[in-house]
């Protein structure tokens, strides 16, 4: 009797990181969750847009301090 | 078979938790920079102010006219009218003293004001047991000069026989009321040699002066530099002879020279008894510069 396996390659999670489905990796990145867990996002991939978000902002404003503060 | 952990952060964690740190590092290195700065200027402000006391201790004589009471200060007779020409002077009689306007004087100190009108030599006033110095060809003149208002040549101080400023003078040049250039006299056996350059000094500005004469003993050849905002703008190597005028001498500052008016203001006025060098001339410009609302180039 074959083992009963289910293979998700065929139905990523359109909600998830494309690269995790690429990787085989199903657990969610520990910020995005919390995120998620504060109810800023609802979704992984939103979660990935404020996390770009804020390093763009904080890098951004380093290069503000150093240079020109 | 190796067993593969799926532990671990992601890309953009990581960019997260880096640029986070980025930015308080960077907030941090600031913070620390402009204290350093701040530091630098105090101890650079220190050290040009322990360098001003030094070099104006060596003088024979300093005018910083702060702690000098107004009467004191200038009790030069007025030749003409008692009309105060700049606003917050007060005229005394026939003399002429100083108030602490703070328009007029920055941060409340004391300044001189030039004011001479009229006659030949008017508008000055005599400082004595200066002609050792002047005699001896090696000395040093370093004064604070904001011109005002000319309509003739004048005087910022001069030595000489009698009632004329012939034998040392540092005189500003006028051209159209500004002053286009600075003619200096020096003194050889019982009269002067004569020199001049060409210079651009605003109205209304501060400027540091300074005119140094260096004879040295056993040659006849003197070298005579005059700096402008601790710069030397002129070299001068005339031939000189020994000072051999036995009449009675006079230093004087200020003045008018050959009619008309000057207006101005000095400050910081003294007379060394050595040729300064450059960087002694640098230091006290350097040290006066701030206050008198001058960055230092």
């Amino acid at each position: 009797m074959p083992p009963d396996v289910q293979f998700n390659e065929q139905r990523p999670d359109l909600n998830s990181f494309k690269s995790r489905s690429i990787l085989g990796d199903s657990a969610t990145p520990g910020m995005a969750r919390l995120l998620m867990k504060w109810g800023i996002v609802k979704s992984e991939k939103a979660a990935g847009m404020v996390l770009v978000a804020i390093t763009i902002l904080s890098f951004g404003a380093s290069i503000y301090f150093f240079f020109f503060a | 078979m190796a067993i593969r952990s799926t532990k671990g952060f992601t890309l953009i964690e990581l960019l997260v938790v880096i640029s986070i740190v980025s930015l308080l590092s960077s907030v941090v290195v600031a913070s620390v920079s402009s204290a350093r700065q701040k530091a630098n200027v105090a101890a650079g402000q220190q050290f040009s102010g322990s360098v001003k006391r030094s070099l104006y201790d060596q003088a024979a004589i300093f005018f910083d006219f702060d702690t000098m009471s107004a009467i004191n200060l200038v009790s030069f007779q007025q030749n003409q009218g008692g009309s105060n020409i700049v606003t917050g002077f007060t005229n005394l009689g026939n003399n002429i003293s100083l108030v602490t306007d703070t328009d007029l004087y920055r941060r409340g100190k004391y300044i001189y004001i030039l004011q001479a009108i009229g006659n030949n030599f008017s508008g000055r006033f005599t400082v004595t047991g200066l002609d050792t110095v002047m005699q001896s060809q090696n000395f040093t003149l370093s004064v604070w000069y904001k011109p005002d208002l000319l309509s003739n040549d004048g005087y910022i101080s001069g030595w000489g026989n009698g009632a004329n400023a012939l034998h040392f003078n540092l005189r500003p040049i006028n051209s159209g009321g500004n002053v286009s250039a600075l003619a200096i006299n020096i003194p050889s056996e019982n009269s002067a040699l004569t020199n001049s350059v060409s210079v651009n000094l605003p109205k209304g500005q501060w400027v540091h002066l300074a005119v140094s004469m260096r004879k040295p003993v056993g040659n006849s050849v003197a070298d005579v530099n005059v700096y402008v905002n601790g710069r030397s703008v002129l070299l001068w190597k005339p031939i000189v002879f020994p000072y051999t005028d036995s009449s009675g001498d006079t230093f004087m500052v200020g003045g008018q020279y050959g009619g008309g008016y000057q207006l101005g203001y000095l400050d910081d006025l003294g007379v060394f008894s050595t040729a300064l060098t450059a960087m002694d001339v640098r230091a006290i410009y350097a040290a006066g510069a701030t206050e008198h609302g001058l960055a230092i180039k």
